[in-house]
């Protein structure tokens, strides 16, 4: 069977995550920093759900439990011209 | 272009008839219909296929189709990133699939 | 049989970042029995919100840069020595400069650095673009230093600690110290160095030497011992570039950059000066890229401010504004442990013996982990010939200050990162 990809964006696969959370017993944003899954161009609205039941899944502790990930401003990708003040032609 | 576009439904019955309106993408003329997504009129005509995974060159098309996921992003007249699930066709307007990057150059010792 | 064995340790590391891995890596490697003690996890303050140079273009000539030159050797060397990846690439980094009197100081810092033992040159204006298609046609040149390198310092901090574990390292992430004593002689008349125990959200633990790595958060941590340590947290905001097309392969900083860090008067518009806002442009492993940076003092506020994070992206336009239309997907802020002569502590406390600090790096933890780590190895094992000269880093040098510490203002509310 193919790959079950769970990060679209940086293309991370369920066996990734699942190895790594088993060897590093780690948090998701640990778990994102050392996998990339959540760390890409949607800012992780796509994965992360996925990846806070698979912890805890494995962990057996409630998502909420500890730090969420967190949402940054922008929101949304933005151009560095509009960032930067640009008016947009 | 092969149309997989629904004309005549069963249960909500016939599409209205709307005008076609041309565009290109990736050079290559296209079709749509006036309302259409730039997602939904490339669907329509069997393409699915709108950018790569920009390091892996793994196909990537439509997902969520709300907006939300940016799977579908395409450049429109130039402009990078915009989602062909939100931006509705305009005619002559030029759509580029997104390319993958290229290899990491070896930078030559030299500094 | 004591039953506390796993708690006790020779040595304690407090502060599971950058500064702190590479101690334990050393110290563990040098054959101590050593443990870390970390509030969060691994790296999960400043040393996932940083860059990740290994730089000597941005040191001063003199000790400074002796000290990058030697933590750059160390560093090729953990490429081989560590099991994982932290995506090391030596490409060399580049200054860009603005004007004439910007070249003429290049110069003369090319000059000084090179007779310093360094591998800087001058670049013109053909090579400036032949670093990058997207840079500003007007740049003058710049300078480029041969042997900096590019890493991920999370990714760093993971493999210190990785490889450290296989030299004994225990490590206990969440457990956040909360107290620490320094137990009589009389306790343990065996010893011959007092015992510190150390009080933690996850139990007790007992060392005979402890090292403070604790970067900003370090002058909480003196505080426990009645020590003052003047370090005070440097706000910085990175934005992150998404992968559209490569930009540039090294990493980039405008010549300002320096002014910025070491303090002097720079030519440029109030809310540049304001924010502390200097370029910086990082291509990363991954392909996106990171703009920096920002300085501010404002204690430990980590919240983004969308006005710096502005400030920032004209800046970049400035310098890159063919990179008008890439997107920028994510910010993120950490704190720079600050102290005034720009140089971190590394050293024994005279007032605790026993009692070490390895912080205050400011914005070089990244470059200097490695001879820091070393060297409170070093240190610990009482050697003589350390691996740097200790003098400019001993703690001593601030005796008499009031730090701009813990105990200061009200700026010390411990905002979660």
């Amino acid at each position: 069977m193919d790959k079950l990809i769970v990060c679209r964006c940086e293309e991370v696969d369920l066996d990734t995550l699942v190895e790594h959370a088993r060897q590093y017993d780690c948090s998701a944003r640990e778990l994102k920093l050392r996998t990339r899954a959540g760390m890409g161009y949607c800012g992780g609205r796509t994965c992360r759900t996925s990846i806070d039941a698979l912890l805890c899944h494995l962990t057996g502790s409630a998502a909420g439990d500890e730090l969420p990930l967190k949402v940054q401003p922008p929101v949304r990708p933005v151009s560095l011209s509009t960032l930067g003040g640009r008016l947009e032609s | 272009m092969s149309n997989m576009r629904i004309v005549d439904h069963p249960i909500l019955g016939k599409l209205e008839e709307r005008p076609a309106v041309s565009f290109t993408f990736d050079g290559r003329p296209c079709e749509g219909v006036a309302g259409d997504t730039i997602a939904s009129a490339l669907l329509a005509g069997g393409i699915r296929m709108l950018r790569v995974q920009e390091v892996t060159g793994t196909p990537r098309g439509l997902y969520c189709n709300i907006g939300h996921c940016c799977e579908c992003r395409v450049t429109v007249d130039g402009k990078p990133g915009v989602r062909a699930c939100l931006a509705e066709i305009q005619p002559g307007m030029i759509v580029e699939s997104g390319k993958p990057l290229p290899q990491r150059k070896e930078l030559a010792p030299h500094a | 049989m004591n039953i506390q064995a796993e708690r006790h340790a020779q040595v304690a590391v407090i502060g599971g970042g950058i500064i702190g891995c590479a101690a334990a890596y050393y110290i563990a490697r040098s054959g101590l029995d050593c443990i870390l003690l970390e509030k969060g996890d691994i790296a999960s303050g400043t040393s996932s919100r940083c860059e990740g140079n290994i730089s000597a273009v941005d040191k001063d000539p003199g000790f400074d840069s002796q000290m990058s030159m030697i933590s750059q050797q160390l560093a090729r060397e953990l490429t081989k020595e560590l099991d994982l990846s932290f995506e090391y690439n030596a490409k060399g980094s580049l200054l860009v400069c603005e004007t004439e009197t910007e070249m003429a100081a290049a110069t003369q810092w090319v000059d000084r650095q090179n007779a310093a033992g360094l591998s800087f040159r001058m670049l013109d204006r053909a090579d400036i673009r032949q670093e990058s298609p997207y840079f500003a046609d007007d740049l003058l040149g710049g300078l480029a230093c041969a042997t900096d390198a590019l890493i991920n310092p999370y990714l760093f901090c993971y493999a210190l600690i990785d490889k450290a574990q296989q030299h004994g390292l225990r490590v206990y992430p969440r457990a956040g110290v909360t107290a620490i004593a320094r137990l009589s002689a009389a306790r343990s008349p065996s010893a011959r160095v007092p015992d510190f125990r150390i009080e933690t959200t996850a139990g007790t633990f007992t060392a005979r030497q402890v090292v403070n790595a604790a970067g900003v958060w370090a002058p909480f941590i003196g505080q426990m011992l009645g020590i003052s340590i003047p370090i005070t947290p440097r706000k910085g905001h990175i934005i992150v570039g998404a992968r559209q097309q490569p930009v540039i392969e090294r990493n980039v900083m405008e010549f300002g950059y320096l002014i910025n860090k070491f303090g002097g008067t720079r030519q440029v518009d109030p809310d540049t000066e304001k924010h502390g806002v200097a370029l910086v442009l990082e291509p990363v492993e991954s392909r996106n890229f990171l703009i920096g940076s920002s300085r501010q003092f404002v204690g430990y506020d980590s919240r983004i401010d969308l006005q710096v994070v502005q400030t920032m992206a004209r800046r970049a336009l400035r310098f890159f504004p063919k990179l008008a239309d890439f997107n920028l997907i994510r910010t993120y802020t950490g704190m720079r442990p600050w102290t005034a002569d720009h140089l971190p502590i590394v050293s024994a406390v005279d007032e605790v013996p026993g009692f070490y600090i390895a912080a205050g790096h400011e914005g070089d933890g990244i470059s200097l982990a490695t001879v820091t780590g070393k060297l409170i190895a070093q240190m610990l094992h009482g050697q003589a010939d350390t691996i740097i000269p200790t003098a400019p880093l001993r703690y001593d040098r601030f005796a008499g200050q009031a730090g701009k510490g813990a105990e200061s203002d009200g700026q010390a509310d411990r905002v979660q990162v």
